[in-house]
């Protein structure tokens, strides 16, 4: 008679890397949050700003129609690139940044402080997982989500503007304003998720921390605002976050500075990798299975 | 976790030598402690732990705050020893992600995942694990359905009772087939029934060939699951052994019963002639009793009849012993 092992037999299927498994993390996330109608209600709201800027470029059309019987098809195209061009899409970033604001409250803000709350960790780090891929994990929720808010109404808009045109000369001036807009999307969403993250990390009361979060933005714009007057030097600037997002944008889309970002935006772009590293090494200290009483 | 003053050293009281002592740690047991410390501040969580845990399951029994849980976190590697080393598996546990692979972990913690259903959530648990979308779900249901929870997969976690909670907490640990469970207090909240699908569940586990470490502070739940215990008291293994050992050890100190009778000491003056009983006390409020035993099987099938032969009138009988804390008194110092 044969006898058999009825002894354990550990699984020896296919397991998936471990490259990837932050982004079941990111995955389940982005899943779970869509289920709050709220959020889908503000992610739609979100492209508002492209719908109605999506209507003046196409009050621009018919200027651009005109210019093209007067003046021939090369120089409605030249003109239009100038009325449709860095200056117009600059419009659309703040309204953006608004949306990331309140996304970060939606999302961010209870992303790590609710599994610090329920002791969540506990059962995330008894999976082969690093913080790393916990940090990485997390972020791409909130990127995920902040991206929607940005380069979608960006790239839409910008979609919008070259369909209107007679012509696709406007195509031909304009190549670099979609890639700048992607760039100014994506250092948004970097800079702000991982702002999000660390005051997350430091909270374990989700709404807390999206208040946090809201006046981390009025004190920083406040303070920014106040010694610029004081002094009257424009580079106190990029003591505001959000200052810091719009001069990079500015930057990307080579759109006319005004008198309060008349500084150059190296210092924007030095302060937004500080802090996004800061903060993503805030949320790698912060996250533990088990918080240690000290 | 409790602070142990360096005055009040922590010892063994009449633990036979040679019965009794902790066994040699074994390097090549599933889980090896090496003189591990773990403080949090000036708090000790565990004391200078040097044991192995062998294979099969174990219990791990300590009254409330005795380091159990420390003891669990260390082994799982979910916090880092002070002092000395932790292996698992014949590996070092401490911030060593590929273990978790092998180790399957049931925290004592109560909410988590409130939005997710319980299949969602071990599908998810599965899938951090490594496993495929479609692995994961049929490991997930098959988990779901062996600890009883297949009616409820759909409903969310939120919506669970604790005993519900315990049993998703205990599917997502078993999910990813490991060779190594360790269960914190895996018997909390559960009903009767629970409690027994539960105890056949950590058994059969044990049959397959897994290693299991289980947590309790109640003496006759981790006896129902296995006769090896390790218990651990202010952050020392005090013993190591077979349950019938604990017990023994326990037998041969004296046993606290009261008793509540409309006669003391007509009572007293009766169970004085027996040989076992060694003190007999009449508390201040005149109907209480305190008895000390040695023998306390013979002393419980005594008193009916005595009740009976005397007439006296027993109103509420209770032993202090079997409470957990009352077997470390015993036991510690």
């Amino acid at each position: 008679m044969a006898l058999y092992d009825q002894g354990y037999r550990h699984w020896d299927g296919p397991l998936s890397g471990h490259a990837t498994r932050w982004f079941t993390i990111t995955q389940n996330g982005v899943r779970q949050a869509l289920r709050n109608k709220w959020l889908v209600a503000v992610l739609l709201l979100a492209q508002l700003p492209m719908v109605g800027l999506s209507f003046v470029a196409f009050g621009m059309l018919q200027a651009g129609d005109r210019i093209a019987q007067m003046e021939g098809a090369d120089a409605a195209a030249v003109k239009m690139a100038e009325g449709l061009g860095a200056d117009f899409f600059l419009q659309i970033v703040p309204m953006e940044i608004f949306w990331v604001v309140v996304i970060g409250a939606f999302v961010g803000a209870g992303l790590v402080a609710r599994d610090r709350e329920s002791r969540a960790l506990e059962i995330y780090f008894s999976r082969p997982l690093t913080r790393l891929d916990y940090l990485f994990g997390k972020f791409g929720i909130v990127f995920t989500f902040s991206m929607i808010a940005t380069i979608v109404p960006s790239l839409l808009l910008y979609a919008v503007a070259v369909i209107c045109q007679p012509t696709m000369g406007y195509l031909k001036q304009t190549l670099m304003i979609p890639l700048a807009l992607a760039a100014t999307s994506i250092v948004i969403s970097v800079a702000a998720s991982s702002v999000v993250l660390a005051l997350s990390s430091l909270g374990s009361r989700p709404r807390l921390v999206a208040v946090g979060w809201i006046a981390f933005h009025f004190v920083t714009l406040a303070v920014a605002a106040l010694f610029a007057e004081l002094t009257k030097t424009p580079e106190f600037a990029v003591v505001g976050f959000l200052n810091n997002l719009e001069r990079m944008a500015i930057a990307f889309l080579g759109a006319t500075v005004s008198r309060e970002y008349e500084f150059d935006w190296i210092w924007s772009a030095l302060v937004l990798a500080g802090l996004t590293v800061a903060g993503m090494l805030i949320v790698l200290r912060r996250v533990r299975a088990v918080e240690a009483v000290k | 976790m409790t602070s142990i003053p360096d005055s009040e050293p922590v010892t063994m009281k009449r633990v036979a030598p040679a019965k009794h002592a902790p066994p040699a740690v074994d390097p090549s047991a599933p889980v090896v402690l090496n003189n591990v410390s773990r403080w949090y501040g000036e708090v000790i969580g565990v004391n200078d732990i040097d044991v192995s845990i062998p294979a099969g399951v174990t219990g791990l029994l300590g009254p409330n705050g005795a380091g159990k849980t420390t003891l669990i976190r260390l082994i799982t590697g979910q916090i880092r020893p002070s002092k000395g080393e932790v292996r698992v598996l014949g590996e070092s546990v401490w911030n060593n992600a590929g273990i978790y692979r092998r180790i399957g972990l049931c925290p004592d913690l109560d909410s988590f995942w409130e939005t997710m259903t319980g299949f969602e959530f071990v599908r998810y648990m599965a899938r951090l694990a490594g496993y495929s979308t479609g692995d994961a779900s049929a490991r997930a249901l098959a988990q779901l359905e062996r600890v009883s929870l297949t009616y409820a997969k759909d409903r969310k976690v939120g919506g669970y009772s604790k005993g519900m909670r315990q049993r998703v907490k205990l599917a997502q640990a078993m999910v990813h087939d490991p060779e190594l469970v360790v269960l914190d207090e895996p018997l909390t909240g559960l009903d009767p029934v629970g409690r027994r699908e539960v105890i056949e569940l950590v058994r059969e586990l044990g049959e397959q060939g897994r290693h299991v470490v289980v947590s309790s502070h109640i003496l006759h739940e981790v006896e129902a699951m296995t006769p090896r215990i390790l218990l651990i008291h202010r952050g020392r293994i005090v013993a190591a052994g077979e349950v019938h050992d604990i017990r023994s050890m326990i037998d041969e100190h004296p046993h606290r019963i009261e008793i509540e009778c409309d006669d003391v000491r007509a009572l007293a003056r009766k169970l004085l002639d027996y040989d076992d009983v060694i003190r007999v006390a009449i508390e201040d409020d005149a109907n209480r009793l305190r008895v000390e035993t040695i023998r306390p099987d013979d002393f419980y099938s005594r008193v009916p009849e005595l009740a009976i032969e005397t007439g006296i009138g027993i109103e509420r009988m209770t032993s202090s012993d079997d409470n957990l804390e009352a077997v470390f008194h015993y036991l510690v110092k």
